[in-house]
């Protein structure tokens, strides 16, 4: 399982193997998106689930969706070679709102933020790069979670 | 990652203590009497009349004594048990009588007072109270007889206690001309808290500004210090006389007993107020007033790299299946079986046959160039004789390990931006006076603003002994330089360099014992392939290694390279009638040459470019330019060569069409005589006698055409 989801490796091998039969059109905007899984199913659900916010497999049961909650957007500096990794870093901190409640999902999984994605959409929308943290974080209410430019990233190898 | 606490809410408001107020009896002897019979002793409401029996400096009456709690510890109470009008009562002794210092009144309020509220969803937990302000107090003495002895001297001591538990003494000696005095030990009632500096009457002491603080459980910052101090200790000792005033009383109608102490002092009861209304209201006398800031803490979870804490999505592996010959993406299977079976008889012929079939179903999505080898070899041994038919079996491995990669046969298309800045030196292009130059052009090479004329130039300004333009060499100004400019070209292909990658497959046919030569046999191979892609393949069949003595027919077809646009079949068919002990060897060869296809991954290249360019400074002709209000006769103008306009005529390749000519010579006349020097000249003749001989073909039979002619 690798940090790209289904979605983007079927639009990614269709447009670079397919020439101009499935162009994949990325989008003018990306967002961040948190989610927060007490048990250890959000990475499969954000491999190949949907924004549906039943049944453990879809990321929608995942996301959080209280506390004045919303994905945020984000931009990337050009892609850097170093190596055999080819990444690319986030040019811009990404600050979400204050909590205004203690953080939860859809699915009650928790205030505990364990896993970031990209999506394509501010709602809904497709998961592109999703990562879990080193170490899942508490939102509680009046925190604030906030990505400092040049800390996220996405590598190719 | 920082989590960085700060706090995200902020409110202040107005905050005092609830009220209570005490009274301290300083009286002379044990049995004391209380000055004010319907005050509710502990708990309650002081009922205290407003005038008349009961009242404030009005006439005591006479009640049972007793011996009240000496030390009312109000701090324990809650502060709701403040509400108001708790009493103290402390007795104290007067003159003549057993002292007992050091017993004191407190007040004070609770600790969990500034109450931790919730705001915008966050918790109470997370809530900081700090309260800063000052203790008020008020208080009024009566003396508790009424000999008109007075004055007297009331010492009062007050503590106040700081945020850290350090009590601070505060000294008033009051002094008690009446029966009644009020001690103003606190500003005006109306103040509010802001404006509060309480000092006592004498005014020598300030009350300073305190603060404590109140946290809840989860808050993290802030000040240490607690609210648990927040109180006054008050103490009254006896009171002295003063100069002036008057001993021995005898006059104590509140005492039973009639007894006055030396200084005639039967007691003297302190109403203290360590509370003031500045509200003017009457339930709420806070002794404590200030503001309460409440502040509320969030955490900012900050992930910015600190303890490896960014967030690095795993790389995303990009996998190329290749488990065949020519595929990719995903997998193909290939399929290669080869047998040879072969009736080898001693001693006659035998024939054998073998096939390859190679068969690869995929995508071939991707050309490669590929090589695919296969090798059949027959060997035979001396010595075996046994007659009879034998079997030869083979076995076939092919294993191609290909690391393949897309590639690319594309033309990069790179666009060059370039743009050159160079130090261009001011030209002059038309007549021109001095006010008309530019700051620049002042300011740059000369100081012409020091020079009114041409006569006051100094000759070291100009270099020499320069008096005119005209002596100044062209060569000053014909000077060269270098601009040197540097452009980065980038392009960006998403192309990705592919690489060639070579497959072998080697084909062994090992023979039984049973094999023997002296016969002739045939070898027939056929190597199959079939191929779903475009592509050109060229194949190269051929037997190598034949001994002389053995004959081979090979037919090679496809052996050529062609466009491969659907499957087809490549077979070699031989005929081997070998007559030796032999090793046969057959190898095939498949190549394919490769295109390129776009790769996912776009390549930056840089390309650097550096130009020099060498123009100079070029002279040009006179012209006449105006200096301040002379003019100057003559002067010379230089124009910078502008690099620019340097055109570079291409090489030209001019043709020039040259009508068709035609040319007529025009002969204005001619004469030409003939001479003819012999002539013959035919006779006709009018009439001829010819005779001729017909022969006549001598036909010797029916069938038969003489083939000359001749006589009969």
């Amino acid at each position: 399982m690798s940090a790209a989801s289904d979605y983007l490796e079927r639009k990614v091998l269709d447009h670079v193997l397919r020439n101009s039969t499935n162009n994949f059109n990325a989008e003018d905007i990306i967002y961040v998106a948190l989610f927060a899984d007490s048990g250890s199913l959000a990475s499969t659900a954000l491999e190949s689930g949907t924004s549906s916010t039943a049944g453990t497999g879809n990321w929608g049961y995942y996301e959080i969706n209280n506390g004045n909650y919303v994905r945020k957007e984000v931009t990337f500096a050009l892609a850097q070679t170093a190596g055999a990794t080819t990444s690319s870093a986030s040019n811009i901190t990404v600050t979400f709102p204050v909590a205004a409640a203690n953080y939860n999902t859809a699915g009650g999984t928790g205030q505990v933020v364990t896993h970031l994605a990209i999506m394509d959409q501010e709602t809904g929308g497709n998961v592109l790069f999703y990562g879990a943290l080193t170490t899942s974080k508490t939102v509680s209410s009046g925190d604030q979670f906030t990505i400092s430019s040049g800390n996220l990233s996405v590598s190719l190898a | 990652m920082s989590s960085v606490v700060v706090d995200r809410y902020t409110t202040t408001e107005n905050w005092y203590t609830s009220s209570y107020e005490a009274l301290i009896s300083i009286t002379d002897q044990q049995d004391y009497v209380y000055p004010n019979t319907n005050t509710v002793i502990g708990t309650g409401e002081d009922t205290e009349p407003a005038s008349g029996t009961g009242a404030i400096g009005s006439e005591r009456q006479d009640s049972a004594p007793r011996s009240d709690s000496v030390n009312y510890n109000i701090n324990s109470l809650s502060q709701s048990s403040f509400s108001r009008h708790q009493f103290a009562y402390q007795r104290f002794f007067a003159p003549g009588f057993a002292y007992q210092p050091g017993v004191r009144t407190q007040g004070g309020a609770n600790f969990s007072s500034p109450t931790l509220t919730s705001i915008n969803n966050v918790p109470s937990s997370k809530c900081k109270a700090t309260i800063t302000g000052r203790y008020r107090i008020q208080a009024s003495a009566f003396a508790g007889t009424t000999n008109g002895n007075f004055p007297h001297i009331l010492p009062l001591y007050i503590w106040y206690h700081d945020n850290t538990g350090t009590k601070y003494l505060l000294q008033e000696n009051i002094t008690i001309t009446g029966q009644t005095i009020n001690i103003n030990l606190a500003p005006s009632a109306n103040n509010n808290a802001a404006a509060i500096a309480p000092t006592y009457a004498s005014g020598g002491t300030n009350i300073p500004e305190v603060s404590f603080t109140v946290r809840g459980a989860n808050t993290v910052q802030g000040a240490t210090n607690e609210l648990v101090y927040l109180k006054l200790d008050v103490d009254a000792s006896k009171p002295s006389t003063t100069a002036g005033g008057t001993n021995g009383s005898n006059y104590n109608p509140n005492n039973p007993s009639n007894q006055a102490d030396a200084d005639g002092w039967r007691g003297t009861t302190l109403r203290w107020r360590p509370i003031v209304n500045p509200l003017g209201e009457s339930l709420d006398k806070p002794f404590f007033y200030g503001t309460i800031t409440r502040n509320w803490e969030g955490t900012n979870l900050i992930i910015d790299g600190v303890g490896g804490d960014s967030v690095t999505f795993a790389p995303v592996s990009s996998t190329s299946t290749f488990a065949a010959l020519i595929v990719h993406p995903g997998s193909a299977a290939v399929a290669v079986t080869s047998s040879l079976s072969a009736a080898i008889t001693v001693f006659a012929a035998s024939s054998m046959q073998s096939s390859c079939a190679l068969t690869a179903t995929g995508n071939t999505k991707h050309d490669i160039d590929l090589t695919t080898e296969s090798n059949f070899a027959i060997d035979s041994f001396f010595g075996i004789i046994t007659p009879g038919a034998s079997s030869i079996s083979a076995t076939t491995a092919f294993s191609p390990s290909a690391n393949l990669k897309l590639g690319l046969l594309e033309t990069l298309a790179s666009s060059t931006a370039q743009s050159t800045t160079g130090n261009l030196i001011y030209d002059i292009g038309s007549d021109y006076s001095w006010e008309a130059t530019t700051p620049e052009f002042q300011s740059l090479d000369y100081n012409w603003t020091q020079r009114n004329q041409w006569d006051e130039w100094e000759p070291a300004q100009w270099g020499e002994e320069l008096q005119t333009w005209d002596e100044w060499e062209s060569d000053l100004w014909d000077r060269a330089y270098t601009i040197r400019a540097t452009a980065l070209t980038n392009s960006t292909t998403s192309f990705r360099h592919g690489i060639v990658k070579t497959l072998g497959a080697t084909f062994d046919i090992n023979n039984l014992p049973a094999f023997r030569k002296a016969g002739a046999a045939s070898l027939s191979a056929a190597t199959n392939a079939e191929f779903t892609s475009r592509g050109v393949i060229g194949i190269l069949f051929y037997i190598f290694d034949i001994q002389t003595s053995l004959q081979s027919d090979v037919v090679v077809r496809f052996d050529a390279a062609a466009t491969i646009t659907n499957a087809f079949t490549a077979t070699l068919e031989g005929n081997l009638n070998p007559d030796a002990f032999s090793v046969i060897g057959f190898e095939t060869s498949l190549q394919i040459t490769p295109t390129f296809k776009p790769g996912m991954v776009p390549t930056t290249y840089a390309v650097q470019s550096a130009q020099e360019l060498s123009p100079t400074f070029k002279p040009a002709g006179f012209a006449n330019i105006l200096a301040l209000a002379s003019q100057v006769s003559a002067a010379r103008m230089f124009f910078q060569a502008d690099p620019f306009n340097i055109i570079k005529v291409d090489r030209e390749t001019k043709r020039i069409s040259i009508a068709a000519e035609n040319r007529q010579v025009k002969i204005d006349g001619e004469n030409r005589v003939n001479i003819v020097a012999a002539e013959t000249r035919g006779i006709i003749v009018p009439q001829e006698t010819r005779i001729l001989k017909l022969m006549k073909a001598p036909f010797l039979e029916r069938f038969t055409t003489p083939r000359v002619r001749s006589e009969a």
